[in-house]
């Protein structure tokens, strides 16, 4: 079965670009594909502790990623880099692998597929 | 060697460039040889399956376009669901499930699940995104 590494590049809140991106994936994953989930650049900010979207309206999207095994998706990887350039404080309920530049370059030539949001 | 291509286009259709991106690149595939089985819209792309689009006469219209494409080369316009119900896209079967009082869907297009998309991929050998 093919593998797909979905890299989200866009803040939670601003558009509804990354919470298309991540159910696009997830059904990905539910038709039997490998699927990993790198968050870079603001879209770290969906592993921020204490966010409350519903104060401006929105559905708490990050909540979908903390499940994302129950959801047979393979990894979730966050940019150390942009970790540390949003100064983001993680959610310590959402499991994910801080991965490097290198390990970034890795994981896209190990995925048949590669799709950036 | 021949390649089986999936398109997935999320781009909206009027302010960006990549439906004419994607347009080029399928009439390229083709006549470089290989297949074309689905081009999926989602996200704002899923506005070019609007029969309502009516752009200035002296500029494309990118829905028209897509038919005729479709058409000639048998391929498949495949709009997520989701999406186009988000965005007031509606078939006429869509359209008295969710009592609405009228449809929008251009014809040639259908509306499907992401799960459409999978499959398409699945079967394909490249899936290509145009994003901006």
């Amino acid at each position: 079965m093919k593998s797909i590494l979905g890299i989200i590049n866009t803040s939670p809140t601003g558009s509804s670009n990354s919470h298309e991106a991540i159910e696009m994936l997830m059904v990905y994953a539910a038709f039997g594909f490998e699927v990993s989930i790198l968050l870079r650049g603001a879209a770290v900010l969906h592993v921020q502790q204490n966010q409350q979207p519903d104060i401006i309206k929105l559905k708490n999207h990050s909540a979908l990623l903390k499940a994302w095994d129950l959801y047979d998706v393979k990894n979730l990887f966050v940019d150390e880099n942009a970790m540390a350039d949003y100064q983001c404080q993680a959610d310590e309920n959402i499991h994910f692998e801080l991965i490097s530049d290198d390990a970034i370059t890795d994981a896209i030539a190990q995925n048949s597929e590669v799709l950036n949001f | 060697m021949t390649a089986r291509f999936t398109l997935l286009v999320t781009a909206p259709p009027y302010s960006r460039q990549g439906h004419t991106s994607a347009l080029a690149f399928a009439r390229a595939v083709i006549q470089c040889g290989h297949n074309i089985d689905t081009i999926f819209f989602h996200g704002d792309a899923v506005y070019v399956a609007s029969e309502l689009n009516s752009p200035p006469t002296d500029e494309k219209n990118i829905t028209f376009e897509w038919q005729l494409f479709a058409q000639k080369y048998n391929v498949e316009l495949s709009v997520c669901i989701t999406a186009s119900l988000r965005r007031g896209i509606c078939d006429k079967e869509t359209a008295s499930q969710e009592q609405l009082n009228s449809s929008n869907l251009a014809i040639g297009f259908t509306l499907d699940g992401l799960g459409n998309l999978a499959q398409a991929t699945a079967n394909s050998e490249r899936l290509i995104r145009f994003g901006g």
